[in-house]
């Protein structure tokens, strides 16, 4: 009974009505990525992006898939110790709620009002952590809401902030 | 006009008003569809987030292939080509959509960026969705 069904004349064609239409749209999307080029690879000033000194105040990203690696533990103790309240600096890993909760949090950021009004200009951001994580939360910050943003670093050097003693300087200050 | 439309002047006014609904239906797919091709990146970066497989490139094709499915469908049914197919297959997209957003509420998750132009929540997703899902299924039923 059911293979009647299934083999019957009007099952067939709507078969093969489905797959001609499901050629159709991978071709269309063939098309589409051939003409626009391939938009899911990060642009190239998002991987050239360099922590740059001259910069007066920051926020750190620490974006980090596994946060039970040494250099994950070994980055948000440096930053711990530079601001114990743990306030100004976002975990963040690949998982796409944590990302949410991470732009969420720096738009409601609870920081004094020149801060504030930095942040809202061009605050840099430097994330620190896994060249795919690191790169990916960068590029989403841009895509997504941080389109001002002047610059968003990026490194997944272990010890990245003790080779930028001055980047810790400019963090404790800002804080 | 209507001689090149059969099945317009076969149905008469009720043809008229299936079609018109159809129609709009069509315009809807196409309206969702063209934020997506405009900001290939942005939708990228949702269907990453939304995502519950984490294999890049199967993401990557997913992101090119969705939107070039609604328009290929949202034209089928302008033209009423392929009809029923089409129906059906958006019946089945819509219901994925419904999954993926189930999954996302609740987990927490919510669609930042501007996609469909403003920040919406799966919590208004999901009825707009089996709205949607069932005017589908109700025209596919109608065609058969």
């Amino acid at each position: 009974m059911i293979l009647d069904v299934v083999m019957s004349p009007f099952s067939r064609r709507l078969a093969r009505d489905a797959a001609l239409l499901l050629a159709g749209s991978v071709v269309l999307a063939g098309l589409v990525w051939r003409s626009c080029g391939d938009a899911t690879k990060p642009p190239r000033e998002v991987l050239a992006a360099q922590y740059s000194p001259a910069a007066d105040s920051v926020l750190v990203v620490l974006a980090w898939r596994d946060r039970s690696k040494p250099d994950f533990v070994a980055h948000s103790d440096v930053l711990r110790s530079v601001n114990p309240d743990g306030v100004s600096f976002f975990v963040v890993t690949s998982s796409y709620g944590m990302w949410h909760r991470a732009v969420s949090s720096l738009l409601t950021l609870q920081l004094h009002e020149s801060q504030v009004r930095r942040f809202s200009g061009q605050l840099p951001i430097v994330v620190v952590g896994t060249p795919t994580d690191a790169i990916r939360f960068c590029w989403h910050l841009r895509s997504c809401r941080f389109k001002d943003v002047s610059w968003c670093a990026y490194s997944d050097q272990a010890g990245w902030f003790h080779d930028h003693p001055d980047f810790l300087v400019k963090l404790q200050r800002s804080f | 006009m209507i001689r090149m439309l059969p099945f317009l002047s076969s149905r008469g006014w009720m043809g008229w008003g299936l079609y018109a609904f159809q129609l709009a239906l069509a315009l809807l797919f196409l309206y969702s569809a063209m934020p997506k091709f405009s900001d290939l990146t942005s939708f990228y970066l949702f269907v990453r987030g939304m995502s519950p497989v984490s294999m890049d490139f199967l993401i990557q094709m997913t992101a090119y292939f969705l939107p070039s499915l609604e328009v290929v469908l949202a034209g089928a049914l302008a033209v009423r080509r392929y009809e029923l197919a089409a129906l059906g297959l958006l019946f089945l997209l819509v219901l994925f959509y419904i999954l993926i957003l189930t999954r996302a509420y609740v987990l927490g998750l919510k669609v930042p960026c501007n996609y469909f132009a403003t920040e919406i929540s799966a919590s208004y997703g999901i009825p707009r969705d089996v709205i949607l899902v069932s005017l589908l299924g109700a025209r596919w039923w109608e065609s058969m």
